[in-house]
Formats: structure tokens, C-alpha cells, sequence
């Protein structure tokens, strides 16, 4: 099982990871840094 | 990132949300969506807390400046990316795994090198392999 955890949203919005998978699969893509 | 956007339609398909996660504020996540006019949600991981608790590897200095790399980079940076100052950790490698709707990791593509990204072909077929035993 994935450990839920908070986060937050490019929107600032926070949320839990879990909200993600409740509501169908969920793609979590890791990017590299970004500028 | 450009052939997840361009293939958005069949994650829908398949029932997945794509949501990516970077290592900015969220100020500079959401300039990064904009930018490249990236349609998925984003997570602004600053301090690389999912990073580190999904085991995502760093790599070493050596690695990072080696030519094989440097060439990488230079490609990256004709398509328009990695132009201005790094946002992020610059050692830290990416990756990606496919969580089904009991959050339970179906797949996980831990990379060999900085641009070893997940092909989408390998997430879809990771995705209807997760629908078959559902």
C-alpha cells in the first residue's frame, strides 16, 4: 500500500494523496528539475 | 512530458489520472504547467518528501556531469527545456508508478539515468494489466 501523505497543488490547493486513487488510478510521474 | 499530453486521451480511456510531481513551489509549478501548456494537475514537491518516500534515487555528481548527460541535456534544452535556472534538485533522478484505486502500486519505473523516463506505452500496459485482475 502507498503511505497517504498531504500535498499541495501547483493551485496552492492542498489535498491528500489518497484523493487521487479514490476516485480511479492514479499515473504518478516524478519529474526531473524543470526551469 | 510532450507524448503523455499528446496521448492524455487514452489514460482517460483507461480510467487513470495523470498528475505530475516537481520539486518547485507551487508558484513555479504552476509556471512550468503554463509554459508548456501541460494539461495534467501537479503536486509542488519542494522539499522532495514524495520523492524520498518513494525511494527515488539521486544521482552522483560524477553521473550528473558525465557526457552521455551533458549530451542528454543539450537535447532537452533544443526542445525548449531546461533554458534559465534550475528549479529543483539537479541530482535527483525522476520515475513513475501506476496506483490502482486501493492504493496499491501496480507498477514503478525506477530509472537507469536523468532522462530514462517512463514510456506511455509501458503506463497504459501497466494500466490494462491492472483492469484484468480487477
Amino acid at each position: 500500500m502507498v503511505q497517504d501523505a498531504d500535498v499541495i497543488l501547483s493551485d496552492g490547493s492542498e489535498r491528500r494523496l489518497s484523493d487521487f486513487w479514490k476516485s480511479g488510478r492514479l499515473v504518478l510521474v516524478f519529474l526531473r528539475h524543470f526551469g | 512530458m510532450a507524448q503523455l499530453r499528446t496521448r492524455r486521451a487514452e489514460f482517460e480511456q483507461a480510467g487513470a489520472e495523470v498528475v505530475l510531481v516537481g520539486m518547485g513551489t507551487p508558484v513555479e509549478c504552476a509556471a512550468f504547467l503554463r509554459k508548456f501548456e501541460i494539461p495534467f494537475p501537479m503536486i509542488a514537491d519542494s522539499r522532495q518528501a514524495l520523492y524520498r518516500q518513494f525511494h527515488l534515487k539521486r544521482m552522483s555528481a560524477l553521473e550528473a556531469f558525465s557526457p552521455t548527460v551533458a549530451i542528454k541535456g543539450v537535447g532537452a534544452m533544443a526542445r525548449g527545456f531546461g533554458i534559465g535556472k534550475p528549479i529543483g534538485d539537479i541530482l535527483q533522478l525522476p520515475g513513475a508508478f501506476v496506483i490502482d484505486s486501493g492504493g496499491r502500486t501496480v507498477f514503478s519505473h525506477q530509472p537507469s539515468g536523468p532522462a530514462d523516463y517512463a514510456a506511455p506505452d509501458a503506463l497504459l500496459k501497466a494500466l490494462a494489466g491492472a483492469s484484468a485482475t480487477l
